[in-house]
């Protein structure tokens, strides 16, 4: 009964005397709720002619917020969270570019785009609008020109980037559940037969855990031997318990069975004349939960009714945006995201909408009332992610990081990835919270880096005005075009206005440096360190 | 116990009124394609089922013969420095004088002995690799086959254990050219009178073939018998009942009936008795070798 009143009491109360519990949440300022609302949905910060719309009427928050949603770069950004749960964009798959005789300088590209095949399948479901089972049942998936050139897909010929494909080898309909990306990020050998798959299915669409639950070794189970194993997994009661249910889904997965591990036609390519083996192998029919299927291509349609499905969708929608797990506190508001989803034919953009209006994703900070467990469990500020963090600069300066064709803030192999807070999908499965040493480090260089660039091709190199709008080499502070420009920079960079003090800061460093160095250094020490200004690098 | 009880209180907690749970699931069957496992529909007939068999049949019949004469026809081609080292190789990628580029890993082993009179040919093969010839088309496999037969000069037997992926752009035969993916297990025997071939696994060279205890034979009364399924553009399997007339039924794989076929499949049927090797021929006595 604890639990009862727990769950009960965030709901507002429905005796109409008692007064409203002061609310957890405290909302951000409105710019600085469109500040994260661009970063969450297009990765980069709003730019001068959003924040004055804002400014001159606050009623235009939500439709400025709705066209972020319609922003073609929404599907970056949704492949960029997807990549932070579905864990598929790892630096090294068992099939690697030299499979392929790719050269090298396409190491990167080809790891890159096979991890991001599923998630870009899903993105793809998303800005269509189509209804989101779709992921599961759909026949097509996105590939570039390098995944259609190694893999059984019709890429459309003449074309580039990514685009919409269809299998050409008689994989079934289930969408991601197809996916090479997927099974070649989550493999399975000759004792797994599948299971650690199907429990990933399990962990990512429908949101349960398979392992969580406590397994213990009675007596009468032998693990020493196979048969013992084999006999225990199927009779044992604690082994039974989870794998009556993992084993029939493990069964459905065999046409992505290969006979040779590393070999990229094995790997590429499904075998339906494989499918039948969970039988042989596992002893068990294909079966979802004990709905028989008649094989994989049941599966998309069986999770596309199971009403958890659309549960975990609303959950890792909120977790995505919220920064953070979702816990038992939130089933309230989760059932009312569900149930929003599902009204709204089961767009996701519309489930984003959702999430985006909750007072979890628009909280600054907590109320005084809040406990050390809110405080917690709630963070109000949240770090730009690698991904946020290089598509803003890239918007802002022009500048991306990549060096022997490797994206510095994308990988690991050659890169600094999870020094920057990011997820490489196996030794790293969430992403940073709070700023290290390593992060801070990998910050200033790319802020550097970033300042250096944007100045040598704006104000050295004269090329078109991208950070720089109002100033030339010749500026000084005192000069109206200077501080226009650095009140411009504040906007875009922070969202908010700059107030003197701020800007006699600024102009003291220009000064400092220009002294020694002049005007091209002194604007990179001031860019740079803009760019890593806890108001730039938080949101 | 956690949900039961957040549902318990969902009605108070919803200011806006919630939907009742039965509304839900409306909302929810109407998102979601209505679906049981009961409900899988054929969306072939028998003379689809019959057409597939018949046109994946003029593919031919996978042959590991094949596929190992490819790989040996390549190693023809070894200049002493690419690829060397006999017929194994690891983790290579060269290019011979003659211009056939080597890439990947390969082990091939043959043994052959003598016991009573008959012949005991064995040969296992292993291949990772992808081998080009000089006119681009390239030779490519993952996969292992193990081919063990006695011939003797009254029965040959063979044992075939055949997994993997092949496929050789290069190849005369359709079902290579296009490329074969199985894990099937034959075991053959000839004698004076019959040969026979007895296949489990599958095959897919265009269709996914499965054959479950599928017996070939060149009885010309009974030249098929068994369980032969293929796979329908649906991904839902098919079976047919193969009598030995040529003739059976038809039905979705754990579904409904489809009525009888008797689909055009001896040549496909005398291309899988290939698999299993000739007997010996007798040896004349000449006299010769006693000698003057
Ligand atoms: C809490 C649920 C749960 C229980 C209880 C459980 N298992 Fe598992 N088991 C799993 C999951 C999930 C996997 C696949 C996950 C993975 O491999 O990452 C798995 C995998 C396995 C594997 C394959 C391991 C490999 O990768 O080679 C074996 C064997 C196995 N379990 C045996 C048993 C036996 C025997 C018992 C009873 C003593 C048992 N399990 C109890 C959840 C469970």
């Amino acid at each position: 009964m604890i639990l009862l009143a727990l769950a009960c009491a965030d709901g507002p109360a429905t005796d109409s005397s008692s007064a409203p519990p002061e609310a957890l949440h405290v909302p951000l300022s409105d710019e600085l709720l469109l500040r994260r609302m661009s970063l969450d949905l297009r990765g980069v910060p709003p730019d001068l002619e959003d924040l004055d719309a804002l400014e001159a009427d606050p009623g235009q928050l939500d439709g400025l917020r709705d066209s972020y949603l319609d922003d073609p770069l929404l599907e970056d950004r949704l492949v960029a969270m997807f990549a932070d749960r579905w864990h598929t964009r790892i630096d090294e798959f068992q099939v690697v570019y030299g499979d392929y005789d790719l050269p090298q300088d396409l190491e990167f590209a080809f790891a890159r785009d096979v991890g991001e095949e599923p998630l870009r399948l899903m993105a793809w479901v998303a800005v269509t609008d189509q209804p989101w089972p779709a992921i599961v049942t759909t026949d097509k998936t996105r590939a570039t020109p390098l995944l259609g050139q190694v893999w059984p897909v019709d890429y459309p010929e003449g074309e580039q980037g990514w685009q919409t494909v269809t299998w050409t080898d008689l994989r079934p309909p289930v969408g991601v559940l197809a996916s090479n990306g997927l099974w070649w990020r989550y493999t399975t050998n000759a004792s797994n037969m599948n299971r650690a798959r199907a429990a990933t299915l399990v962990r990512l669409l429908l949101c349960q855990d398979m392992l969580s639950r406590p397994v213990s070794l009675e007596g009468s189970v032998s693990l020493e031997d196979e048969d013992g194993t084999a006999q225990a997994i199927k009779n044992a009661p604690s082994c039974v318990a989870c794998h009556s249910s993992i084993e029939p889904l493990a069964s459905s997965l065999f046409g992505f069975w290969t006979t040779v591990e590393y070999n990229a036609l094995e790997s590429a390519t499904y075998h339906p004349e494989r499918e039948s083996l969970g039988v042989a192998y596992l002893e068990a029919e294909p079966a979802y939960f004990g709905q028989p299927l008649s094989g994989l291509s049941d599966l998309g349609v069986a999770i596309a009714n199971d009403p958890r499905f659309y549960r975990c969708a609303a959950e890792s929608a909120a977790a995505m945006l919220w920064h953070r797990e979702v816990e038992a506190e939130d089933f309230a508001s989760i059932e009312e995201l569900r149930q929003d989803f599902i009204q709204g034919e089961l767009a996701y953009r519309g489930l984003l909408r959702a999430v985006t209006d909750t007072a979890e994703y628009r909280a600054g900070a907590l109320a005084d009332h809040a406990t050390e467990e809110d405080l917690d469990r709630e963070p109000t500020l949240r770090l730009l992610s690698p991904d946020q963090f290089a598509s803003s600069l890239l918007e802002l300066t022009g500048f991306s990081w990549t060096s022997h064709g490797f994206d510095q803030l994308a990988n690991d192999k050659i890169g600094h990835r999870i020094l920057l807070g990011g997820v490489d999908g196996y030794q790293v499965t969430r992403p940073q919270r709070d700023p290290g040493l390593t992060w801070t480090l990998v910050v200033e260089r790319a802020s550097q880096a970033a300042a250096d660039y944007a100045v040598e091709s704006e104000l050295v190199g004269g090329g078109a005005p991208r950070l720089f709008l109002n100033v030339d080499l010749a500026h000084q502070p005192g000069d109206a075009e200077f501080t226009a420009e650095l009140e411009q920079l504040h906007r875009r960079l922070y969202a908010t206005r700059a107030d003197e003090a701020w800007q006699s800061a600024v102009q003291d460093l220009w000064l400092e440096v220009e002294a020694d160095e002049g005007p091209a250094e002194a604007w990179k020490a001031v860019v740079s360190a803009l760019l890593r200004d806890p108001a730039f690098v938080g949101y | 116990m956690l949900i039961p009880l957040i549902l318990a209180c969902s009605p108070t907690t919803d200011p806006k009124g919630t939907p009742t749970a039965s509304s839900r699931d409306t909302a929810l069957d109407l998102a979601a394609p209505a679906w049981s496992a009961d409900d899988a529909v054929a969306a072939w007939d028998a003379q689809d089922i019959q057409a597939a068999l018949e046109l994946n049949a003029t593919l031919g019949f996978a042959n590991p013969e094949s596929i190992r004469r490819s790989f040996l026809d390549f190693m023809t081609q070894d200049d002493g420095t690419c690829p060397s080292g006999g017929e194994n190789f690891g983790s290579l990628k060269c290019t011979t004088e003659s211009g056939y580029t080597f890439s990947g890993i390969s082990i091939y082993q043959e043994r052959s002995s003598s016991v009573d009179g008959a012949r005991q040919q064995s040969w296992t093969h292993v291949g990772d690799y992808k081998l080009t010839r000089p006119d681009g088309t390239s030779f490519e496999s993952g996969g292992g086959l193990v081919s063990s037969a006695t011939v003797g000069t009254g029965l040959a037997e063979i044992d075939l254990k055949l997994r993997g992926s092949w496929i050789d752009a290069g190849s005369n035969m359709g079902w290579f050219r296009s490329g074969l993916s199985w894990l099937l297990l034959g075991l053959g025997r000839r004698d004076a009178e019959v040969g026979e071939l007895t296949l489990d696994g599958g095959v897919t060279t265009g269709r996914a073939v499965y054959f479950d205890d599928v017996r070939f034979s060149t009885d010309p009364d009974c030249r098929i018998e068994g369980t032969l399924s293929i796979q329908g553009d649906d991904g839902h399997w098919y079976d047919w009942q193969a009598g030995c007339d040529g003739c059976g039924p038809t039905s979705l794989q754990g579904g409904e009936e489809l009525g009888s076929i008797c689909p055009a499949l001896d040549t496909w049927a005398a291309a899988a008795m290939l698999l299993v090797p000739g007997l010996e021929p007798e040896v004349m006595d000449t006299g010769l070798e006693d000698g003057p």
